[in-house]
């Protein structure tokens, strides 16, 4: 397994009575482009401030290239970038202006990138980021982020706000920004389908819990849905069953194990009914988060 | 771009409001130093203005970074601390700069404090500089509304203050005493200034406070012509009154027997003959008529805004000089007038004559015979009954304890003149028991001096005489009051 980039161990945070994040872990390694999937309110953006240094959890550690991201923020922040889940900059900057007021306190700023980038999402330099629409200021301000060729690229629901073609041109421009990136990105959205084909690794949040943590593919090779007659219910062998529904005769069932060796289980019983299909990755959360 | 600047020019804003009151509470501040004149309370209550301004701004800083507001969402790798003293102190320190740089060329710089005729004292240019400050701090949210917008902003704000200044410049020329009135009426436009400002910065967010905004440009564009106008009414009223009062207690107008340009130093010490000559001589004696106390009055301030260039209280100490230098001449006449114009002037004014009585002090003079000093107890006492305005006890005894450059006096009757206001001048003050019989008695003692070459053995009166040989004696009024000089004229090896 390659270097830990962030290691959060048993961390909690309430805000008053109401509790967050409850004994969250979470790993994220080199490299890999994680996405922290949750519902509204799932603890995502407390999880992600934490992460990033600006809230302290109530108990627990975190490390963030091995440092406490609060006690050495400024450390941990020369190498983090980290988009806001509404991020807001000094509206009144041009786009320009913002790409170099940010550049000032990262000398890796990638001016090249930064302009093959603008120029391939279509932001003008000269316009006043207030002037900028929600989609163009999600870009631009992301450019901002990604320019600065942080180890670390933090994303707080990029798309949040966004309409739906904005969302894909967003999501389509951020797998072309992350192309040929070789660092470490992590990011939370409720929007899976839009983030299924940029997945590294996944950790999805359910009541500030982290219910599942796995290299997507993995996840997705382990996780299948298993249709089943209702009446056939008792016969099943045991199986890690994450989730279960009911329609009509039918059950669907998803079960979480290795393909081969379930198929193998479940046709050893005689007369046993079965369909076992393959899930895409929102199918997956909807089982871990209903 | 850095983050200092960056954030210097383009976060303040947040604390505007904050700003704007700690702009408003120093320019109270420096009011209130003038108004008491104790440094020591205006510093304890700025020192107490910048702890609370100070915790205004943590407070502030703690609640955006709480909040994970700008800019702490943009994640910079700069320490919390140093982006706070990078958005608050510089704003901080301007301020303070700023009222300090106004301070210090107001009261450095004759010309400028010179432009200031009415009010004539720099604690006011230190006002309007907390207010330009405070209103430079708001305008910090240029880039919200724009260049344009804040260009506007200050053209108006220049504009009040240049019509502001103009109206009180013609209206010193013009009229003399609603110098008080004037001053308290600029007191409140300049704190109304940042206040009014403080609406600024939701011109474009609600409808009441764009309506506030612009009633307070419009209240700060009318408030000189008001303060013109209103100077007029009241000046008329009280001067129609004072003749009124003036006749009723037979107080005579007479001409001034010197005229309205004076070129000397108003600063000088006129206690020899040959000074009186030479003050007498720079002193351009054109007669200027008088017919009546407003007449008289404007003419008062000429003399302190055209001739001397300074306040008009100055110009009390100018024609006490003059008054000597008649007396160390021997003109009697003039002497007489000058002392009768003098009573008549510091009636205007609120001054004592009192201060006239410094003329003991003086060396020998060709009017120091009995005859003069009864001439003068006659005027004297009939000048003492009129008087309705005297100062506290405090007040006259630093006035007879002045030195003869005039100074302490100066700054008391700065003093005296805020102090009282025009609501006390309008109402009336109450006469100080004992104090206005005093220059009556002086100068009888005076006379029995001069007349029998020993001072009284007793005088009657609400004093306490004490004859402490044949030339020396105290006298203390019922007040706090105490004088004790010597009746016997100093020698001056002329």
């Amino acid at each position: 397994m390659s270097e830990t980039i962030i290691k959060a161990e048993n961390i909690k945070k309430s805000y008053g009575f109401k509790q967050v994040v409850d004994n969250l872990n979470l790993t994220v390694y080199r490299g890999n482009v994680y996405a922290l999937l949750g519902n509204n309110g799932a603890g995502k953006t407390t999880t992600i401030k934490m992460l990033v240094g600006q809230m302290e959890p109530d108990s627990g550690i975190i490390s963030v290239f091995g440092l406490n991201p609060v006690k050495y923020g400024v450390e941990v922040k020369k190498r983090t970038a980290y988009v806001a889940e509404i991020m807001k900059v000094y509206d009144w900057m041009t786009l320009n202006d913002l790409f170099r007021f940010v550049r000032s306190f990262y000398p890796s700023w990638d001016e090249e990138r930064c302009q093959r980038l603008r120029k391939t999402f279509d932001l003008p330099l000269d316009r006043k980021m207030k002037h900028f629409s929600r989609g163009m200021y999600a870009k631009g301000t992301l450019l901002a982020a990604i320019c600065r060729e942080p180890d670390l690229l933090v994303l707080d629901d990029p798309c949040l706000g966004l309409d739906t073609v904005s969302r894909r041109n967003f999501m389509e421009m951020l797998v072309d920004s992350l192309e040929g990136y070789t660092k470490t990105v992590l990011f939370s959205t409720h929007l899976i389908q839009e983030a299924a084909g940029l997945v590294d690794r996944v950790g999805i949040i359910n009541h500030g819990r982290l219910v599942v943590e796995e290299d997507a593919a993995v996840l997705q090779e382990q996780t299948r849905r298993l249709l089943i007659p209702a009446e056939q219910e008792k016969q099943l062998p045991e199986l890690e069953i994450i989730h279960r529904r009911q329609a009509g005769s039918e059950l669907f069932l998803t079960v979480r194990g290795d393909e081969e060796a379930t198929v193998n289980q479940l046709q050893a019983i005689s007369g046993f009914n079965f369909k076992l299909e393959s899930l895409s990755l929102e199918d997956i959360f909807m089982a871990y988060t209903s | 771009m850095t983050i200092s600047t960056t954030i210097l020019y383009h976060e303040w804003r947040k604390v505007r409001d904050g700003s704007c009151i700690f702009g408003v509470l120093l320019a109270a501040t420096a009011g209130y130093a003038q108004l008491a004149q104790s440094f020591y309370q205006v510093a304890v209550i700025t020192v107490t203005l910048l702890s609370l301004y100070t915790v205004h701004l943590v407070r502030a800083f703690t609640a955006e970074q709480r909040q994970n507001q700008l800019p702490f969402q943009l994640g910079l790798p700069v320490s919390p601390l140093k982006t706070f003293l990078f958005k608050y102190l510089p704003g901080v320190a301007l301020l303070l700069a700023g009222g300090t740089a106004g301070l210090l060329v107001v009261s450095c710089c004759e010309p400028v404090r010179n432009y200031f005729p009415l009010t004539g004292n720099w604690f006011y240019l230190s006002l309007l500089w907390a207010a330009l400050y405070a209103f430079l701090l708001m305008n910090s949210q240029w880039s919200e509304h724009g260049i344009a917008e804040s260009i506007l902003q200050i053209t108006i704000f220049a504009g009040i203050l240049t019509v502001n200044v103009l109206t009180e410049f013609f209206y010193a020329i013009c009229f003399g005493d609603a110098a008080r009135f004037c001053a308290t009426l600029q007191l409140l436009l300049i704190l109304s200034v940042p206040a009014g400002m403080i609406w600024t910065g939701g011109i474009y967010r609600n409808r009441l406070r764009r309506r506030l905004t612009a009633l307070a440009y419009l209240v700060l564009f009318l408030l000189p012509p008001l303060q013109f106008g209103l100077g007029i009414g009241i000046n008329i009223l009280h001067l129609s009154r004072l003749e009124k009062q003036m006749a009723e207690k037979g107080i005579e107008l007479v001409e001034l027997p010197f005229g309205e340009t004076y070129t000397g130093n108003p600063n000088m010490t006129v206690d020899t003959p040959e000074k009186a000559e030479h003050w007498l001589n720079y002193s351009d004696l054109a007669p200027v008529h008088r017919r009546t106390a407003q007449v008289l009055d404007r003419t008062a301030h000429h003399h302190g805004q055209l001739i001397d260039l300074i306040m008009p209280y100055r110009e009390s100490g100018y024609l006490r000089e003059t008054l000597k230098a008649y007396y160390l001449t021997g003109n009697e006449t003039e002497f007489l007038r000058t002392f009768n114009y003098l009573h008549s002037i510091h009636f205007l004014y609120n001054l004592q004559p009192e201060a006239c009585l410094n003329i003991f002090a003086l060396p020998d003079s060709p009017l120091e015979t009995p005859a003069f000093y009864r001439r003068w107890l006659e005027l004297a006492a009939r000048a003492d009954a009129s008087i309705l305005y005297n100062r506290s006890a405090n007040n006259l005894r630093a006035i007879l304890r002045q030195s003869d450059d005039g100074s302490l006096f100066n700054r008391v009757h700065a003093w005296s003149r805020r102090a009282w206001g025009i609501k006390e001048f309008l109402k009336g003050g109450k006469p100080l028991p004992g104090a206005s019989a005093l220059p009556a008695k002086l100068i009888g003692l005076k006379l029995h001096y001069l007349e029998h070459g020993s001072l009284p053995e007793t005088l009657n009166g609400p004093f306490e005489y004490r004859r402490l040989d044949q030339n020396t004696f105290t006298l203390k009024t019922n007040q706090t009051t105490k004088i004790s000089f010597s009746a016997k004229p100093k020698e001056t090896g002329k």
